[in-house]
């Protein structure tokens, strides 16, 4: 069931929001006053259609529409993601007036929408003598026959105040983005466009003579379709007149003057002498594809001498006046003596451009060994010149064509001749290779991966072999120095045995912290356990520069020890003992004993 | 170039902006393609649609993303438009992104081959180009990426070699070192020269070289340059460009009709 959607048609395009449930479809214009040649826009936008047509714009008297491309936006709201897909179309109206955009249908998820007509006023550009537009070229000429034309725009200098603007100024007031180009839009690419221009004088509407820049652009065209007047595809030119303008005040960096006020202008192409005539039906031949101008046929067969069912390689190489670059190749398989003879594939051959021919290749193979030549091959095409369609032979190729070679019994039953005869393709090597269209990969970043990976592994590299060197020395000291296992482990050993003395009941305390005194300097000094004793213990503290308030603490400690053990000592002097022994030992290991 | 600011890959690997460059990016192949259907039929329309890709190419470039085959793309559209000189300036962005791709050596080779002038490389840098091979047809990353990979297999092996002196691990270490070693001083080559300048291609027809920096000096030549000259950037003064050409040869011309990279 069709739903009506008001246009919504402002001075700029104002698109109301859609619902984010089904499709919708939007629908604006801009704007709604315009000038005659002047673009206004139309865009359609469906919103999260699954499935949806183009839409389809009418025909509108008075005006002519051109799709200027579809676009497709993507936003997302937290995890709800909107599509959107807008069809904008560039309508340029011919004449002063009102002017109606039709309904527009739109099929989207299964629902036909349709927009409500909208007007457009039309002014007449109030262009005056100011501007002229005009086409220069052949007179009369046919479809697909080349002219050589020049656009001529002719503008009138802005004088005012005693500010005259030179050529380079009143060019920079044509609007390039606004106006439309047709095949002239070749002469302004780039840095350095290709438009030369003259001082002329003609007169205006009053008959007075009055200066203009002429700024030509000239360009081989070829027309496509049929016309009384040749328009070059609907030129328009549009120009920011100047209204006032005053000197700059940075002259040195940009112009001279700076316009303070404009007024836009637009025109179309007023004047054309062309006019295009169409290809006439009479005599035109069954193989004729569109080709107009004067060409010659040359070809060539690879290799010379083959077998029954090999393929040749067939250059057919066009040259001529005309244009070569969109030239379509001869249909082979109409070609009666060619296909007679030989297998010609159906499809159609792409040429490319060599040493000013167009190049086509096509593999064929001979049906039979009393082949001698591949016959002529015909071309048709239309001469402007003799405005008649004529038809060109090449010459014909000798080729010798021997009986196929029979299968060895062996080679059948190995299948290494395989079905028939071996293609031997030509590469051509010249050509454009198709686009990556793979779209992650073309959106993924190609960057140096330098990070904190790549520091890590640029510091980690050495640290790793430095940390592995003092793991593998200390390693083998421990593994040839008994000294030093016992000394690294004198002071663990010490404390564990103050420590096991505490809390065995079966040992006297005081004992226990004498041999862990005793012990620890044993080992440290690396002498036998059993044979030290308190003054052997002090004599290699001593010897060992151990301060004299420690000997003596130590010394104090073994004597206490030796006391407790033969007298009685209570259990809170022994545990003090311990403590008191236990911070000896520290404070031996701290002094690095 | 290689190494894009952290901020605009931050901003193309947000979710949102990611998405908007995936559509631009299907809307360019698809009006690349329909120009590509159309140009032997409809050149203008043609030429529109191809002129549509470009833009939205370029779009995406400009958004942050470096890419070696999103060159690539950029540098066709540019060719189907005959913009010659652009085309080979984004196939050899792409090449120091993608070396080894042989589409974009096809591609480049024929860009290479509609160019009016051909001048030949001097024998000393084809001879460079044979040696160390490896060192054009690797792209920098990869070269970093292995080096680093060498580099801390060398120091795992030196390690394992003191851990276990009967294991044979002192020629695998030395072998890695000497490769390590090889890509190091083939990434410090081109380093210093990321995010510089030093290419470029001519993107203007009868350009005249000249003696000095200005319209004031010589011509440099009897014949004009066209689009597609490769040179290298020797210094910039002003508007103007000194460069170097591949045969050797030395001269002036003005910036806007070249494009570095």
């Amino acid at each position: 069931m069709p739903r009506r959607y008001s246009a919504i048609a402002t001075s700029t395009l104002c698109l109301a929001a859609g619902v984010a449930l089904g499709a919708d479809i939007r629908f604006g214009v801009s704007p709604r006053e315009t000038y005659v040649g002047m673009t206004v826009q139309v865009q359609v936008v469906i919103d999260d259609a699954k499935d949806h047509m183009a839409p389809v714009f009418p025909e509108i008297d008075g005006a002519e529409v051109r799709s200027a491309g579809t676009s497709r936006n993507m936003t997302q709201m937290g995890r709800q993601v909107s599509v959107s897909q807008t069809y904008t179309y560039h309508v340029i109206p011919r004449r002063a007036g009102t002017l109606t955009i039709p309904s527009i249908s739109v099929g989207a998820d299964g629902e036909t929408f349709t927009t409500t007509p909208t007007t457009i006023r039309v002014l007449k550009s109030e262009k005056g003598d100011l501007l002229y537009v005009q086409l220069l070229g052949d007179r009369n000429v046919y479809v697909g026959e080349s002219i050589e034309t020049t656009l001529e725009i002719w503008l009138k200098p802005f004088e005012k105040d005693r500010i005259r603007m030179d050529e380079h100024e009143m060019w920079r007031t044509v609007d390039q983005n606004n106006s439309s180009w047709g095949p002239f839009s070749e002469n302004l690419q780039g840095r350095s466009p290709q438009v030369s221009y003259r001082t002329e004088v003609r007169p205006d509407a009053n008959g007075k003579r009055q200066r203009y820049f002429v700024y030509s652009l000239n360009r081989t065209v070829w027309p496509e379709r049929p016309s009384k007047t040749f328009d070059a595809g609907g030129v328009t030119v549009v120009v920011n007149y100047p209204l006032a303008a005053r000197r700059s005040r940075f002259m040195l960096l940009g112009g001279r003057h700076e316009v303070t006020n404009r007024r836009v202008i637009s025109t179309v192409i007023e004047d054309s002498p062309i006019t295009v005539k169409p290809l006439p039906l009479a005599g035109r031949p069954a193989r004729f594809r569109g080709a107009v101008g004067q060409y010659a046929i040359h070809a060539s067969a690879a290799p010379a001498e083959v077998s029954v069912g090999d393929p040749i390689t067939l250059t057919l190489a066009v040259r001529g006046k005309g244009r070569l670059e969109t030239l379509r190749a001869p249909v082979l398989s109409l070609q009666e003596s060619l296909i007679a003879d030989f297998r010609v594939p159906d499809e159609e051959l792409a040429g490319v451009m060599e040493g000013g021919a167009r190049v086509f290749t096509q593999s064929i193979r001979a049906k039979h060994d009393s082949v001698t030549e591949v016959p002529p091959i015909e071309f048709s095409f239309f001469d402007p010149q003799s405005e008649a369609y004529t038809t060109v032979r090449s010459s014909s190729v000798p080729i010798e064509v021997k009986e196929s070679a029979k299968l060895a019994v062996s080679q059948v039953t190995e299948g290494s001749a395989g079905g028939g005869a071996t293609t031997k393709l030509t590469r051509i090597d010249s050509g454009l290779l198709a686009n990556y269209d793979d779209i992650e990969a073309l959106v993924s970043q190609q960057t140096l991966p330098v990070g904190w990976g790549t520091w890590s592994v640029v510091a980690g590299g050495p640290l790793f072999f430095v940390a592995t060197l003092l793991l593998q020395r200390r390693r083998e000291r421990l593994v040839g120095d008994t000294g030093f296992a016992r000394r690294r482990a004198a002071h663990r050993t010490a404390l564990a045995t103050i420590h096991r003395a505490g809390t065995n009941s079966n040992e006297p305390l005081a004992a226990g912290i004498a041999t862990a005194l005793t012990g620890y300097v044993a080992d440290k000094c690396n002498v036998p356990v059993a044979g030290v004793t308190r003054s052997d213990a002090v004599l290699q503290l001593r010897t060992r520069n151990v301060p004299d308030v420690l000997v003596s603490q130590v010394d104090e400690l073994l004597a206490e020890c030796e006391s407790a053990q033969y007298g009685a000592a209570s259990h809170a002097d022994a545990n003090d003992l311990a403590k008191r022994a236990q911070r000896c030992v520290n404070e031996l290991e701290r002094g690095k004993l | 170039m290689l190494v894009s600011s952290t901020a605009a890959v931050a901003q193309v690997d947000s979710g949102r902006l990611r998405g908007e460059l995936m559509v631009q990016l299907s809307d360019a192949l698809d009006a690349f393609d329909r120009g590509s259907a159309t140009m032997h039929i409809a050149p203008d329309s043609a030429l529109t649609a191809f002129r549509e890709s470009r833009d939205k190419f370029r779009a995406v470039i400009d958004a942050g993303v470096t890419n070696g085959q999103l060159y690539y793309n950029l540098g066709n559209a540019h060719l189907r438009l005959g913009e010659l000189g652009h085309a080979i300036a984004a196939y050899r962005r792409a090449s120091r992104l993608i070396p080894g791709d042989e589409q974009l050596k096809a591609n480049l080779r024929f860009a290479r081959s509609l160019t009016h002038d051909q001048i030949p490389a001097t024998g000393t840098r084809t001879a460079l180009r044979t040696v160390f091979f490896w060192h054009y047809s690797l792209p920098l990353r990869i070269r970093v990426t292995a080096g680093l990979i060498l580099y801390g297999l060398f120091w795992i092996l030196a390690a394992g070699r003191r851990m276990a002196p009967r294991l044979p691990l002192g020629y695998p270490a030395l072998v890695c070192l000497l490769v390590w070693v090889s890509l190091a001083i083939s990434a410090a080559v081109d380093l210093p020269s990321q995010g510089r300048l030093r290419d470029g291609v001519l993107v203007a027809n009868d350009v005249v070289v000249r003696k000095g920096n200005g319209e004031g000096y010589d011509a440099q030549f009897k014949q004009p340059l066209h689009e597609g000259v490769e040179f290298k950037l020797i210094e910039h003064r002003g508007g103007w460009m000194d460069i170097e050409l591949p045969d050797g040869n030395r001269g002036w011309v003005r910036q806007r009709d070249a494009e570095l990279f």
